[in-house]
């Protein structure tokens, strides 16, 4: 194991070694760190630390673990003028995201509806394929517009694009620079959920932290809340490989494929993602909107609010201050989130004074957290938060140690109802195959990367 | 010789192919993608024939596009392999003839993002190839 440089009990240093621009950070603890006591994720960090343009360190978030290239939970600001971009970084799943619905609609009352509630949203929304595809002229304007294009179509309140990161919709977007190929995969897939470790969670608000910011978020206790995760679907997947490709060719590199931000392949990558990221956006719209119909049907005298839409895996232009100056610099944020503080322009105006909200989610079955961000977080790590549990076993021991039997056993003592097709996805995104979040969530604390405003208990999980 | 097997990885899924021969562990590789987007045999009577070229300047290059021309089979035709008939590399070139099923919206949902590109390790030897990737989900 590599020799850290302990800064406190929650913060470490990898130290510069030859090839390293920068050094390491990582913020965790020591449990945490143990849990990814081989090198590969160590590794990961260096390798990042060595690209040109990284600007003061290759970050770790403390849900960090192995990923390709970058690790999972990795955090990499990169100078404009010389610095560049990867798709490795940003990863394959663009604009993996969440999104989170708050409601006052109360437990009770919506658990003595549940089962219609539930057999009425699984014919809703759509998990797998659609029936029928998408036109290549539609698809772009879902590229250019994001989830502008789902409120001018009626799926949505104009008021949801506030509390959306980027308003839910990336500018600088040229559908021209996705392929044919990655549109042929995604027509199919516009408006569905994906599977994997994308989910759909129906919680209640179990604790409140702050009460004073919990009022502007609209949360009250035993409320009902739904977050979603899911990305881009088969378009990103096919905008990263593209590009991996062609810039590996032509760039000839080695490990992480990157390329200088500001070349021509470098600005087509980031407008392609963009894109990605904008059918990401209108995705995650078009599925709140279909669980909003539903619950207009049930409960027609409640209200819904989104809370907040935020990215896990994307590259963003942002200002930060570097030394004494304010820089536009390039953050690429691969399984973390944004966490910006009060006052920055970026957030929406309701939660300008408060910060941004930042949702962490803990894994099937486990509490996930709202939080907001801070200014520490944008002097510490360019305003940058963790966004899970992170993986603690690899999928094939989860199915090799864990029962499924069991877990659902497990789940029915806590009333939480699982909705999944497959045996193999229950014990892969088991609780017992991810760190425990309350941990996560005391590291982000420590380093004051956010700060708690509620914690949610899961009620009804549908993986796809 | 076993056709693949799943080795370990963190968050994702790692296969090894094994082949008397490139072309073979090239095949056992489709039959191991198949695997992990396939939770149990679907009996479609509708069989597809396709016949599916493809172009790369190394063996990784040309793997890595394989792969993914089953990902975007599946996702573009809703098609999911059911055989390779028959597989020809010559040079920088390899074709192959294949039988596809068609499959209905909402009977398979592929859990696979990518095929990794940095990860692929090809080995050949006198009788033995191995093919290694990662499959990013």
């Amino acid at each position: 194991m590599v020799k850290l440089k302990k800064i406190s009990n929650y913060e470490w240093e990898i130290p510069k070694e030859e090839g390293m621009i920068v050094p390491g950070k990582i913020f965790s603890d020591k449990k945490l760190l143990n849990k990814e006591k081989d090198d590969f994720c160590i590794d990961q960090i260096k390798r990042v630390a060595k690209l040109p343009g990284i600007i003061n360190y290759s970050f770790a978030m403390p849900d960090f673990h192995q990923g390709y290239g970058f690790s999972i939970g990795a955090v990499a600001a990169f100078d404009i003028k010389n610095g560049v971009v990867s798709p490795e970084g940003v990863g394959y799943d663009i604009n993996c995201g969440i999104r989170a619905l708050v409601t006052n609609i109360d437990e009770e009352e919506f658990l003595e509806k549940k089962e219609q509630f539930v057999k009425k949203l699984m014919e809703n929304i759509r998990i797998g394929n659609n029936p029928i595809e998408e036109s290549f002229q539609e698809i772009d304007k879902i590229l250019k517009l994001g989830a502008k294009r789902a409120i001018e179509k009626g799926f949505g309140k104009k008021e949801d694009l506030e509390f959306c990161e980027e308003n839910g919709r990336i500018k600088i977007a040229n559908p021209k620079d996705v392929s044919n190929r990655a549109k042929e995969r995604a027509k199919f897939q516009v408006g569905t959920l994906g599977s994997g470790n994308h989910f759909i969670e129906f919680g209640k608000v179990e604790k409140i932290f702050d009460w004073d910011v919990a009022k502007k978020f609209n949360l009250s206790k035993n409320k009902i809340c739904v977050l979603i995760h899911t990305g881009s679907r088969a378009l990103g997947h096919q905008v990263a490989s593209d590009y991996v490709e062609k810039i590996r060719k032509q760039e000839k590199n080695q490990e992480i494929s990157y390329c200088k931000i500001n070349s021509k392949i470098g600005k087509e990558y980031l407008s392609a993602m963009n894109c990605a990221a904008n059918f990401a956006f209108y995705n995650r719209q078009i599925i709140m909107n279909e669980i909003r119909k539903v619950f207009e049907k049930f409960f027609p005298k409640r209200k819904s609010n989104l809370l907040y839409d935020v990215c896990h895996n994307i590259a963003k232009i942002e200002k930060h201050k570097i030394g004494k100056k304010v820089k536009k610099i390039l953050v690429i944020r691969k399984g973390a989130t944004r966490s910006f503080g009060p006052g920055r322009k970026e957030i929406t105006k309701k939660y300008f004074e408060i910060g941004q909200t930042v949702i962490v989610t803990g894994s099937m079955g486990t509490y996930s957290y709202f939080l907001i961000g801070t200014k520490e977080a944008e002097e510490k790590s360019f305003g940058s938060c963790a966004h899970g549990a992170g993986r603690e076993l690899s999928r094939f021991d989860a199915i090799k140690k864990l029962n499924v039997e069991k877990i659902m056993k497990d789940m029915n003592n806590k009333n939480i109802q699982i909705l999944c097709q497959s045996k193999k996805a229950i014990l892969e995104e088991a609780p017992e195959a991810y760190k425990e979040i309350s941990q996560v969530i005391k590291v982000i604390e420590k380093n004051k990367l956010a700060k708690k405003i509620a914690r949610i208990k899961p009620l009804i999980v549908i993986k796809g | 010789m076993k056709k693949y097997e799943f080795l370990e990885h963190k968050a994702d899924i790692r296969i090894k192919a094994y082949g008397k021969n490139f072309e073979e562990a090239l095949l056992n590789s489709a039959y191991a993608l198949k695997k992990v987007i396939l939770k149990k045999e679907i009996n479609e009577k509708e069989e597809i024939k396709e016949i599916i070229k493809i172009k790369g300047n190394s063996k990784e290059e040309i793997l890595h596009k394989f792969l993914e021309e089953f990902l975007f089979i599946l996702d573009s035709k809703k098609e999911l392999l059911i055989k390779i008939e028959k597989i020809n590399l010559e040079k920088k070139e390899i074709v192959l003839y294949a039988k596809f099923q068609k499959i209905k919206e909402n009977r398979i949902n592929n859990p696979i993002k990518a095929i990794v590109y940095n990860d692929i390790l090809i080995k050949e030897l006198k009788d033995k190839t191995t093919i290694e990737f990662t499959l990013d989900l």
